[in-house]
């Protein structure tokens, strides 16, 4: 930065137009004092909307306000729209109402619409910034059109051709345009093989359908097949990313992680989670305590409590961890699919649950044998061990199971089945059902 | 399709596949009887069949043509883009024969030295690069020359003499520029990655820069390849699977049947199981005080299920960060997590401390003071513990070339166990009074 600054205007003016607007808010972001600002008053509209697109929603803002409301609407008015509803959303609804009010009329009507989309809806990150053809233009308007009219932050590298009701026909890329003869027609470079997106795709469908064409534009298209935005591969592999990295968050509890964030906001982020699960054992640990009896006169269940809680624990996270993963996938939709994967994972949780009752069973036998606490018989003992591990397993598997497809049902986030309620509860029966067995077997 | 199959009929076929995608077109050649599939190939170009095996799972795609001829085999695979190319010939019966006979053999077989997780692997040669210092003319004449040849390109990559990369000039840009002019006047600085960079870490970096295709760079900074949006987005997806797996000890969620699945995930219960014996053992060193408090066990679940929740969400940031940077990084950030983990214990250990001696005292045990304060202690004392465990395991695995996402939360959380365990008992003899 220091060495940047360093540059007279027109120097620096040449360097910030050949650096990508993600190295400019990255050193931007990092400085304070007046050299941002001087970045921003030497670099064209187009740039400095695209450094403000990388940068933090905190800092954009501060400089967002900075600027006269003439040159905010000029700034508004360059942002390609689905950057723009992210860029106005970031702000508080009633700001947001008047930066809407400095658009022009049409730049409202798409935004608005835009903004009417669901979140879980594929047409929610589209863009409308495109360019279609009709059919009937000759290769010379076409690069005319494309060349002199297009706007900068319009995506050009497909061109779509649409018919004179804006039905979707095909599309070309830039490349085969240019490489067109002039006396070549439109429909000799048109590809008609049409991949699109529907209106109402879901993101993960349309995710789906980025991962299987490998294209790196898709046009989505209303119920009249109508050209209405497009999606461009660089959002899919950002929000792709955002939302793995936003589950496996969600799956430890961590919250919303950043790395600059200090421990002490880490540790307050993070003792909601924690502290729920303080407070669930210390409920359980009062319902275990009519158990006291059995604890007192068998007192070698202790040595096993934690392998027996674990054993659910783990067996649980495979289930729920599958279950999760097919459910975000868009695997489990309609009845066969769901019941198929019920199925599967029941069997396997049996299975499984009864091939770890034995070995358990086995090897605890082994370890009794070895080292003993009281003087309860080892094999009486391993019986107990063995089958609390099977019943404490399978039940944990089926709840890992069920758990995030009703929550899916009711239209909760399935990625919470992970948390410390649902492993709390999974600890509850595992060792209600090993206390409750060794009850049975000891002291009846 | 089937009838045209059957009939065939070779023109109507290519019209029909000409409307459809490959991807669409491999995943109806999965519903054909194998006679059908045979018949379906022998009617399409050497051309047709690279574009629809590009497409396909590189297990299937080697299936497909292990059945040709060699001849034909060899056309295919030159045909094919590198990546592709080198991810299905691994898996074709007469591999070493085929890639000698390869015209770009050197550059498969340098595709094939990479490892999966590096950037080298997954290149495509597919790009058109220019050099410094030609006119706009003659650049846009060599791109049109050249653009049948190569399947993507916004972006024409630019470097000089000696072939080192020295930035992107954007099509749109070169189209409307108007001559004269230079590369040198629209050329912009590009990131890049080198060959050998962690593919993970790429792929972060072209979401940071929006890029839909990343220039990789050998040792000497020359371009000798990109790296496509459509495969960061495919790789990226595997990946995030494997995460999920990897972070609940799964070994693999696309296995079919139901004994297969579980024999597969079965190992690794049983591993968790071994590892949960050695609780057992330690746990009988503190038979005096277990016999005499026996209520201890019912605060056991909770000292070791806090120890194991901080201890794998340090794993989870850690891991995280060292698949996009530097153990150094990972470190630093530790402390953070280690910091963090001592504020949360102590604040954790106070709420189960006043908890426990009020549930002590409703069931008249002995001392309620001293079993709430082993509470208390041993609590604040594990939270604080459990991120070192997250950051140190998965660090050291990293440092011993051990890819350190094997170390998922059910490991730490068995490890953390035993610690937890002495600690709490230990404690217990210390303030309870029993020797």
């Amino acid at each position: 930065m220091k060495e940047l600054m360093r540059l007279n205007d027109a120097q620096l003016k040449k360097e910030l137009a050949k650096m990508h607007p993600y190295d400019i808010a990255e050193k931007m972001k990092d400085s304070s004092s007046d050299a941002p600002m001087r970045i921003i008053r030497l670099m064209s509209l187009n740039k400095t909307v695209e450094v403000f697109l990388e940068l933090p929603e905190d800092v954009s803002r501060n400089y967002f306000n900075l600027l006269t409301e003439s040159q905010k609407k000029s700034f508004l008015q360059e942002f390609e729209t689905d950057d723009l509803k992210h860029f106005i959303t970031s702000f508080e609804e009633d700001y947001q109402m008047y930066l809407i009010s400095l658009l022009s009329k049409s730049k409202q009507a798409k935004l608005r619409l835009l903004m009417s989309y669901d979140e879980e809806k594929i047409a929610s990150i589209m863009s409308t910034d495109f360019v279609i053809i009709n059919q009937n233009s000759s290769i010379k308007d076409a690069t005319a059109y494309v060349i002199n009219t297009s706007k900068d932050r319009d995506f050009i590298d497909d061109i779509f051709v649409v018919d004179d009701d804006n039905v979707l026909v095909g599309s070309f890329s830039l490349k085969d345009l240019i490489s067109a003869r002039a006396s070549d027609s439109l429909e000799s470079i048109t590809d008609n093989t049409n991949n699109y997106l529907k209106i109402d795709d879901s993101i993960n469908t349309g995710f789906k359908k980025f991962k299987n064409y490998a294209e790196k534009v898709l046009p989505v298209l209303n119920e009249n097949r109508q050209v209405i935005g497009i999606v461009t591969a660089d959002d899919v592999l950002n929000i792709m990313i955002l939302e793995h990295e936003e589950d496996i968050e969600k799956m430890t509890g961590v919250g919303d992680y950043d790395e600059s964030s200090s421990a002490f906001v880490r540790a307050y982020q993070r003792v909601p989670w924690l502290l729920l699960s303080v407070v669930l054992n210390l409920v359980i640990a009062l319902l275990l305590s009519v158990f006291e009896r059995t604890l007192v006169e068998v007192v070698a269940l202790i040595m096993f409590q934690p392998m027996i809680l674990g054993m659910a624990g783990n067996i649980g996270s495979q289930s729920i961890a599958v279950t999760i993963l097919k459910l975000s996938h868009d695997e489990l939709e309609g009845k066969k699919a769901e019941k198929r994967h019920i199925f599967k994972e029941i069997g396997i949780g049996l299975l499984n649950s009864i091939a770890i009752g034995i070995v358990g069973f086995l090897l605890s036998y082994g370890v009794l044998n070895f080292t003993n606490m009281g003087d309860q018989s080892p094999l009486l003992l391993a019986l107990t061990i063995g089958l609390s591990l099977t019943g404490g397993m399978f039940v944990s598997a089926m709840a890992g199971v069920f758990i995030p497809i009703i929550l899916e049902k009711m239209k909760v986030d399935p990625a919470i089945a992970s948390g410390p309620i649902i492993s709390t509860l999974n600890d509850l029966f595992a060792l209600l059902i090993y206390f409750g067995i060794a009850t049975l077997i000891f002291l009846l | 399709m089937k009838s045209i199959i059957k009939r065939k009929d070779q023109k109507l076929l290519l019209q029909h596949l000409e409307k459809m995608h490959p991807y669409d077109i491999a995943e109806e050649v999965k519903g054909l009887s194998e006679e059908e599939k045979d018949l379906f190939y022998s009617l399409l170009s050497e051309e047709e069949i690279a574009r629809i095996i590009a497409f396909m799972e590189p297990e299937e795609a080697a299936d497909v043509i292990d059945d040709f001829d060699f001849e034909r085999q060899k056309n295919i695979m030159d045909t094919l883009e590198l990546d592709d190319a080198a991810d299905i010939i691994v898996h074709m019966d007469n591999e070493e024969e085929l890639i000698h006979a390869l015209e770009n053999e050197e550059h498969i077989s340098k595709v094939l030295d990479y490892d999966d997780q590096e950037v080298g692997a997954h290149m495509s040669d597919s790009f058109i690069s220019l050099n410094l210092g030609m006119d706009i003319k003659a650049a846009t004449k060599k791109v049109i020359k050249e653009a049948g040849e190569v399947s993507i390109n916004n972006h024409i990559f630019i470097v000089d003499e000696e072939k080192k990369f020295k930035g992107i000039v954007e099509l749109r840009d070169l189209v409307k520029t108007k001559a004269p002019a230079y590369i040198d006047d629209i050329i912009k600085l590009s990131p890049h990655v080198l060959s050998n960079d962690n593919v993970e870490e790429a792929i972060h970096k072209m979401k940071d820069y929006s890029l839909y295709e990343m220039p990789v760079l050998n040792k000497e900074l020359e371009l000798i390849g990109i790296l496509t949006i459509d495969d960061a987005i495919d790789i990226y997806h595997e990946e995030s699977v494997d995460d999920f797996e990897k972070l609940s000890a799964l070994p693999d969620t696309k296995t079919k049947g139901i004994v297969k699945s579980a024999l597969k995930r079965l190992p690794w219960l049983v591993l968790l199981l071994a590892l949960s014996l050695p609780i057992a053992i330690v746990t009988t060193r503190f038979e005096e005080v277990i016999t005499t408090v026996a209520v201890l066990a019912i605060f056991q679940p909770l000292i070791l299920d806090a120890g194991g929740d901080v201890a794998s969400q340090t794993l989870a940031v850690t891991l995280r960060i060292l698949s996009k940077k530097d153990s150094k990084k990972a470190l630093k950030n530790g402390g953070k997590e280690i910091l963090a983990g001592l504020i949360n214990g102590i604040a954790l250990g106070l709420v189960a401390g006043v908890v426990s001696f009020i549930i002590a005292k409703v069931l008249k045990v002995e001392q309620p003071l001293n079993v709430s304060l082993v509470v208390f202690i041993s609590l604040a004392l594990t939270v604080a513990i459990g991120p070192i465990f997250g950051l140190f395991i998965p660090l050291i695995l990293k440092k011993m070339k051990i890819d350190p996402a094997v170390a998922s939360s059910p490991f730490i959380t068995t490890l953390i166990d035993i610690t937890s365990v002495i600690i709490y008992f230990g404690c217990a003899t210390l303030l309870l009074g029993v020797f």
